[in-house]
């Protein structure tokens, strides 16, 4: 009797919990109706700040062979490639992202432009100090400017250089059809303080190895 | 009809247990000024604030021809936690932000020119670059402190507001909270004082809490927010992971309440019954 007792209260209390959880049901209809999609954006926005930063270099990128384009793209602020120029005794690690942070570790790949073997504007710049690229000013037209990466080697030759205001912001324009790398630094490298004019590099595609 | 009646106040309790848990929360975290302070402290706030502002300075050192020295004791700890705390105000009382960075300045320009004469050079603080370079840094400290100082007098003035109406709603949503309640009770004196719909409002208040938190849980990765800074985005983490804790103690103590509510009622119905 005792334990017929028990079970009766059990089941009672579980008639309330079933009513609790209608009620559950009826207030998540409520707030999917009145609020459903900015939920969703609010969910989407907390998942866009949440940034799991690494180092390393992504191994899974694919460049389609059709489209030209990545197949998928390194995470913001990664390592992607290494960029060298042997007539310059110059062999830095390649960044996407363009921000202070990024460049401190090597060679920034600004976000606006495509990337290596997408057939665009690759536009990527490094600081003008010993490290990085304190010897840009010293290269010479024809000299060869190389970028390896996960899915491909890209050799570029210089064919024009520049010296303009860091203003002159048409100077690294981005555009499609034919690639093209611009690679830039600040200038002058000897005085004290903020340099106010950028070293510009543009040099053409040569000769793509994919892998 | 009694039924009926007694279902939908119950329901509405729901509502109100629910208001009345999210606005004790943010109001003792969030929206209180001591508690975030606190959690500055907690976070090693105002040190790691100390790093960051440092490695912003170096971001633009490493391309003005100087070395990391010329930033040494560009400010004191005391100036920082003063500008921070500042902030902080300002952002709960509505006060004007200012930021002062002369001294950084002119700590700067000391520091400089100590290095350039050491090198046996001159240095021209009238020339572009150079007071570019001194902008820079100054913007620096003030972005990094405060984000930005007309940004945080537009939020101060909407929190002050926020903190306002948080405080009549939590009144008004007592109030209510109170008042169906008592209708419950009353409407169910003879039903064991409607305990069974309370059981039930308590109940569904407490799952509704925990099944979210275990959704929010599942679809965002709260634990990676990076906002501003990783300072900032440290005090983020804690004060989220204060939240969820207050929120799972709430959840978990409606939903023991509304099970004992439950119990007490299923007992004293079947007394009842035997008595009848």
């Amino acid at each position: 009797m005792h334990k017929k007792e028990n079970n009766s209260i059990i089941l009672a209390t579980i008639k309330h919990l079933i009513v609790a959880i209608m009620f559950i049901i009826l207030i998540a209809v409520i707030i999917f109706v009145l609020f459903g999609s900015r939920i969703s954006m609010a969910i989407s926005l907390i998942n866009k700040v949440s940034i799991d930063t690494s180092n390393v270099v992504l191994k899974d990128v694919k460049l389609n062979s059709i489209t030209k384009r990545l197949e998928s793209y390194p995470e913001y602020g990664t390592k992607y490639g290494d960029l060298s120029i042997d007539s310059l005794d110059v062999d830095l690690p390649l960044y996407y992202g363009d921000t202070l942070s990024i460049l401190r570790n090597g060679v920034g790949h600004s976000s606006g432009s495509y990337f290596p073997g997408e057939g665009g504007t690759i536009v990527c710049m490094a600081h003008n100090t010993i490290g990085y690229l304190y010897n840009l000013s010293d290269i010479e037209i024809g000299a060869n400017i190389v970028i390896t990466t996960t899915y491909g080697k890209f050799t570029y030759k210089v064919e024009e250089t520049k010296i303009v205001p860091e203003t002159q912001v048409d100077a690294v324009s981005v555009s499609h059809g034919e690639e093209m790398l611009i690679l830039y630094t600040c200038y002058p490298t000897n005085t004290f303080g903020h340099a106010t004019k950028r070293f510009i590099t543009y040099s053409k595609l040569v000769d793509a190895q994919y892998n | 009809m009694k039924k009926a009646i007694s279902y939908v106040l119950s329901f509405v309790l729901v509502l109100m247990l629910l208001s009345l848990c999210l606005l004790a929360i943010v109001k003792s975290t969030i929206l209180d000024e001591k508690y975030m302070i606190s959690k500055l402290e907690e976070a090693n706030y105002y040190e790691r604030m100390n790093g960051e502002i440092i490695e912003q300075f170096k971001n633009y050192t490493i391309q003005s021809g100087l070395s990391d020295e010329v930033l040494e004791n560009l400010f004191t700890e005391d100036k920082l936690k003063q500008d921070i705390n500042n902030v902080i105000d300002s952002i709960y009382t509505g006060k004007e932000l200012e930021i002062s960075t002369s001294e950084i300045r002119e700590n700067l320009k000391e520091n400089i020119l100590t290095e350039v004469e050491k090198e046996g050079k001159t240095v021209d603080f009238e020339d572009e670059a150079m007071e570019e370079y001194l902008k820079a840094i100054e913007s620096a400290y003030e972005s990094q402190v405060s984000y930005s100082t007309s940004t945080i007098n537009s939020i101060g003035s909407t929190f002050e507001k926020v903190i306002s109406l948080a405080q009549t709603a939590q009144i008004i949503v007592i109030v209510v909270t109170i008042v169906i309640a008592v209708l419950i009770i009353i409407l169910n004196i003879k039903q064991i004082f409607g305990l069974n719909y309370l059981a039930i409002s308590s109940m569904a208040s407490g799952l509704f809490i925990l099944i979210a938190k275990f959704l929010l849980g599942q679809s965002t990765d709260l634990k990676n927010i990076m906002l501003i800074n990783q300072a900032t985005s440290h005090v983020i983490q804690l004060v989220i992971e204060d939240l969820l804790a207050k929120v799972t103690i709430a959840g978990v103590v409606l939903l023991i309440i509304g099970l004992i509510f439950s119990i007490i009622y299923n007992l004293q119905n079947k007394k009842y019954f035997e008595k009848n």
